[in-house]
């Protein structure tokens, strides 16, 4: 329980920022544009494309949020598994589809990558949050869910 | 009570979170400067219901689609639809500057309706230059006129303008519509938005 730097608090916070920035540009630009990518995937109706267009860069923006602060840490280590999870299986499916996108549009403007990269960075991402999961004592040092914790005590 | 505390916290962040974006998205519109519409590069009724506002590249083949499903709904609803063209060049600038030159002499449509309807052979022919002076001819462009016009500055500040006013918009990718101010992206949600409007 000692609260300290370690290797699982840096990767935490490193995810966690990523995720930030990266809906932050998704949510400062209209939502038209996710909304174009999304269409571009060709699985949802229209209305969950419209649905996923709004409430996903939000999704993203707090579990970045959460986790970077390390508030109700176990809970959103789970979303995050559900959230890259659905991202690898909606990349897979395009990519097995050979549907003629050119960019995943998972990270806005800020990168653009073909999917077989983008499915890469998501598995990389999905082992990371596993290895965060699997050390969880470690991943809560210098948390709020920590402070919290103390303060029970 | 600390869970409680717990709860309170994060509904704090979460409003924290929705105010920074909201307002940080609310200051990024209000830096937009006013636009100022080149009549020049309209068509329709300028009172109409419906007012299209497109974002396009000459290269880009779904724009020549968003143009010609405009025209087509043009034609049919003349009273309905006003039309106003941006440029906003991702790949090459020559066929906007050509474009404008057009236009300060009159002729932005049909160069751009000329160019549309050949955008294919245009894009694989070897010298695009070469086909862009040949269209300029075929349309009876005043020749002295035009060759002053494409070292003007005052046409690469023009084209330039349009681009910032959709960077600002966020605009990603072309062609992006704004029908009444809603934005879509791609002809198919046009097509949509008009009929819907219709």
């Amino acid at each position: 329980m000692r609260n300290q730097l370690n290797i699982c608090v840096i990767l935490r916070g490193m995810i966690g920022v990523f995720f930030i920035v990266v809906s932050a540009e998704k949510l400062l630009t209209p939502y038209e544009n996710l909304l174009f990518v999304i269409q571009g995937y060709d699985i949802f109706p229209p209305f969950l494309e419209d649905v996923a267009a709004i409430s996903a860069p939000w999704f993203e923006f707090f579990l970045g949020v959460f986790l970077a602060l390390g508030l109700w840490i176990k809970p959103v280590l789970w979303a995050f598994v559900a959230f890259i999870c659905a991202f690898i299986l909606l990349l897979a499916q395009a990519i097995i589809r050979q549907l003629p996108l050119k960019d995943c549009g998972c990270y806005g403007e800020l990168l653009s990558l073909p999917l077989h990269v983008s499915i890469m960075i998501d598995v990389g991402l999905l082992l990371c949050v596993v290895w965060l999961m699997k050390h969880l004592s470690q991943t809560s040092s210098l948390s709020l869910d920590r402070f919290f914790e103390s303060k029970d005590t | 009570m600390p869970k409680r505390n717990k709860q309170i916290v994060a509904v704090f962040i979460v409003l924290a979170g929705v105010l920074l974006i909201v307002g940080m998205k609310l200051l990024l519109r209000m830096s937009h400067g006013p636009e100022e519409p080149s009549l020049r590069r309209t068509k329709g009724n300028p009172r109409a219901r419906i007012q299209v506002v497109e974002y396009l590249d000459f290269g880009c083949p779904a724009c020549a689609v968003g143009v010609d499903v405009l025209n087509t709904y043009l034609k049919q609803y003349p009273q309905d639809i006003f039309i106003s063209l941006k440029y906003f060049p991702l790949h090459e600038m020559t066929s906007a500057v050509y474009a404008e030159c057009s236009a300060r002499q009159d002729k932005f449509w049909n160069f751009t309706d000329r160019l549309f309807s050949q955008q294919a052979e245009w894009k694989k022919s070897k010298d695009r230059k070469l086909f862009l002076d040949q269209i300029i001819k075929d349309i009876g462009l005043e020749q002295e006129e035009f060759q002053a016009c494409l070292q003007d500055e005052s046409v690469l500040a023009v084209i330039k303008e349009c681009q910032e006013q959709g960077k600002a918009k966020g605009i990603r990718s072309t062609p992006t519509f704004f029908v009444n101010g809603k934005m879509m992206i791609g002809p198919s949600a046009l097509k949509s938005a008009l009929e819907e409007n219709l």
